[in-house]
């Protein structure tokens, strides 16, 4: 009688399973995108807001999703945190900010790589409304942190992820402060299962007026993270897609 | 039927083993990491030593002035409480001008609240957890947390309130007050000349003067003081503490500013490994993480008892103040990267700096003969995969040889190693001492015959 109930049992268990297996499989595309978005989501940091960000003239914005792993570090970045700016579709980050500013050029190797963690924020562009046509846009970061305390902090940009194989990210890096120094490190995933692997690697110094540029075909999605003291914005990331 | 049960008891332990195994691979890892700068100012030394002394039955205070603290996150003995304030009532019970400043004060908006409505500070907490971690071995210190203004009148208020404090304490026998003996403040102003803030310079004198010595940070830029300024950095005050970056191979961190005149010792800040803000443990760095391994050694010389230095510190505590700082400078490390670049060109040094206050009060007995002859501390990590880190213990300068033996006491490798009086730190390297997946005992023995004691060590 027991081994009768015991092999009922595994029938059942069985065809659960199998139809549990074919249920899965049916809905496997979606479920995978859901879990990238999860995925994207995570490695923004345990605690997420989104902050809307306009440019001067009000007509363009966009939307990011910020996170970070401490929430002290997440309630100090709000939109006055950022600038949108708008650039022609052609005109470099450098001839950007020549145009602006102009400043001189003081800089010294970086023989220093760090692991530090404390105050990293992450961000994402999750949605953009920007009306001028043959424009791009970038983000600026004014850093919220005190001048005065004596640590490092973090911030990194991610971009879209999108599994297409003709999906190509760049990374423009531009270096625009002449007395503080700025560092900054860019990896990429190929494909949504690869793991990240190392464009540029942390800490790359960026010296005053300079720019990097890097370019993957395919890219799933691409990061740059930044390293800098109080408010110091000495490094400033584009990301096009 | 019991073949099956048998074989699910041995799958059940061996998932128990595995998880075992991940525990103590990650707790060995943290515990390598957390070791790492500790090692380097020689604290392990500097515990044995306190071990063999009295507790100072008063409890000697830390002030930290910097961002908020996640207090939740410490032990809650840790931190000191306005005894004579009752809390939450909206009284100033003692009439010192701060209204409720139970766990201390937040001048940054001038109110009680020292937590940031508990989420704390991304720079406060490991500030705080690194000075905690060192005073945690220590005979009772305890920390007092002061959220830091951005304007200099407020900068100048938070000393204020140490002095008075200090002050308080020392006129009423300890009956009002605070025993603060050290002011954390991992922060400062960059190309600013002291010349131009007398107010704020006499503020290190008038704390010195209570017996309180002010630990800072220098900039995290490769820059001169001397050249560019910095506050409090050129304040040329006797109780002033300035300190640098270095890495645990006593390297000055590149992103570390110096100053023959301005800049006193190093700390070994970098990549310190403390817990964060998220309630983490991660990496935390910059001269922000070097000065408070120089406070909180501080603490630790404060916390033994030696009569003498009781009396001094109850009667002449501007005296006990400058001893406790040339203990702290004249103990350090001469290193080659801080020639001519600071003033005393060392690192800090934990044990010397408190085998120096034992000599000055003639009890250098204490310190001399606490080491055994040979002893095999711990070894970490352990369970091991590519290399073993063993802390030995010796009473004197001698060669020794490390011997590997599998559990019968056959020997099956033996390295040869000078170590010094106290507590060494021996690396081995698994695969270049040819240890295969195994259980191996670890003991050291001298040329004249003494034997240490012995440790299993698992290899995977």
């Amino acid at each position: 009688m027991k081994n009768i109930k015991t092999k009922l049992l595994t029938i059942v268990s069985v065809i659960g399973l199998v139809t549990t297996a074919l249920l899965f499989n049916s809905c496997s595309d979606e479920a995978t995108i859901e879990s990238d978005e999860n995925r994207i989501v995570q490695e923004l940091g345990e605690f997420k807001k989104e902050i809307e960000i306009f440019d001067k003239s009000k007509e363009n914005s966009v939307v990011l999703l910020i996170g970070s792993n401490d929430i002290s570090v997440l309630n100090m970045w709000s939109a006055k945190n950022f600038d949108l700016n708008i650039i022609d579709e052609n005109q470099s980050l450098e001839d950007f900010f020549k145009s602006v500013n102009k400043g001189n050029n003081r800089n010294a190797t970086n023989e220093d790589s760090s692991e530090e963690v404390a105050a990293e924020i992450g961000y994402t562009i999750i949605r953009k409304n920007i009306n001028a046509s043959g424009k791009r846009y970038f983000l600026q970061e004014n850093p919220p942190y005190n001048e005065d305390v004596r640590g490092w902090s973090y911030s990194t940009l991610y971009s879209d992820a999108d599994a297409s194989s003709t999906h190509t990210v760049t990374a423009n890096i531009y270096g625009r402060n002449a007395w503080k120094r700025g560092y900054f490190g860019v990896q990429y995933k190929k494909y949504s299962y690869s793991g990240y692997s190392t464009i540029a690697s942390e800490w790359t110094r960026i010296k005053n007026n300079e720019s990097k540029s890097y370019t993957r075909t395919p890219c799933y999605k691409m990061k740059v993270r930044r390293k800098y003291k109080g408010t110091n914005n000495s490094v400033v990331i584009e990301i096009e897609e | 039927m019991k073949l099956k049960n048998r074989k699910r008891e041995i799958n059940k332990q061996a998932i128990i083993f595995r998880l075992f195994l991940l525990y103590s691979m990650f707790f060995n890892h943290s515990s390598v990491l957390l070791a790492q700068n500790l090692e380097k100012i020689d604290y392990y030394e500097a515990i044995k030593v306190l071990e063999k002394t009295e507790k100072n039955p008063e409890i000697p205070v830390i002030a930290v002035i910097d961002g908020a603290v996640k207090r939740k996150i410490f032990r809650k003995e840790v931190f000191w409480k306005n005894k004579y304030e009752i809390q939450n009532n909206g009284i100033d019970d003692d009439g010192n001008g701060y209204v409720d400043d139970y766990m201390g004060w937040n001048f940054s908006n001038n109110s009680k609240d020292v937590t940031n409505k508990g989420v704390g500070d991304w720079h406060g907490t490991p500030v705080c957890s690194i000075v905690e971690k060192i005073i945690s071995k220590s005979k009772g210190v305890q920390l007092m947390n002061l959220v830091k203004g951005e304007s200099i009148h407020q900068i100048i208020e938070s000393l204020a309130y140490v002095f008075m404090m200090r002050k308080a304490y020392n006129e009423t026998k300890g009956e009002k007050g605070a025993f603060v003996v050290a002011v954390n403040c991992s922060w400062g102003k960059n190309r600013l000349w002291a010349s131009d803030y007398p107010e704020w310079c006499e503020i290190y004198n008038k704390l010195g003067k209570e017996g309180v010595l002010v630990i800072s940070s220098v900039p995290n830029d490769d820059l001169d003081i001397e050249k560019v300024g910095d506050m409090p950095s050129t304040c040329n005050s006797e109780y002033l503490i300035t300190v640098t970056n270095t890495n645990t191979k006593d390297k000055k961190i590149e992103e570390a500013a110096y100053g023959k005149y301005s800049v006193d010792i190093s700390a070994p800040g970098d990549k310190s490994y403390t817990l964060l803000n998220t309630g983490k443990y991660g990496f935390f760095g910059g001269t922000s993480a070097a000065a408070p391994h120089v406070t909180g050694t501080i603490g630790l010389m404060y916390s033994i008892f030696l009569e003498d230095f009781y009396l001094n510190i109850k009667h002449k505590p501007e005296e006990v103040a400058s001893l406790i700082k040339k203990c702290i400078v004249e103990g350090s490390n001469k290193i080659e990267s801080l020639n001519g670049i600071t003033a005393f060109e060392g690192r800090l040094n934990a044990f010397n700096s408190i085998k120096l206050l034992f000599d000055y009060y003639n009890k250098s007995s204490i310190y001399e003969n606490i080491f055994q002859q040979l002893k095999i501390v711990s070894i970490y990590p352990n369970p091991a995969i590519n290399n073993v880190t063993v802390l030995l213990e010796s009473n004197e300068d001698k060669e020794v040889f490390l011997d590997v033996t599998d559990l019968n006491g056959r020997i099956l490798n033996s390295f040869p190693y000078f170590v010094k009086a106290g507590i060494n730190t021996i690396e081995i390297f698994i695969k270049k001492g040819k240890m295969k997946k195994g259980v191996y005992i670890l003991k050291t023995r001298s040329l004249s015959g003494v034997v240490s004691n012995d440790k299993k060590i698992i290899v995977r």
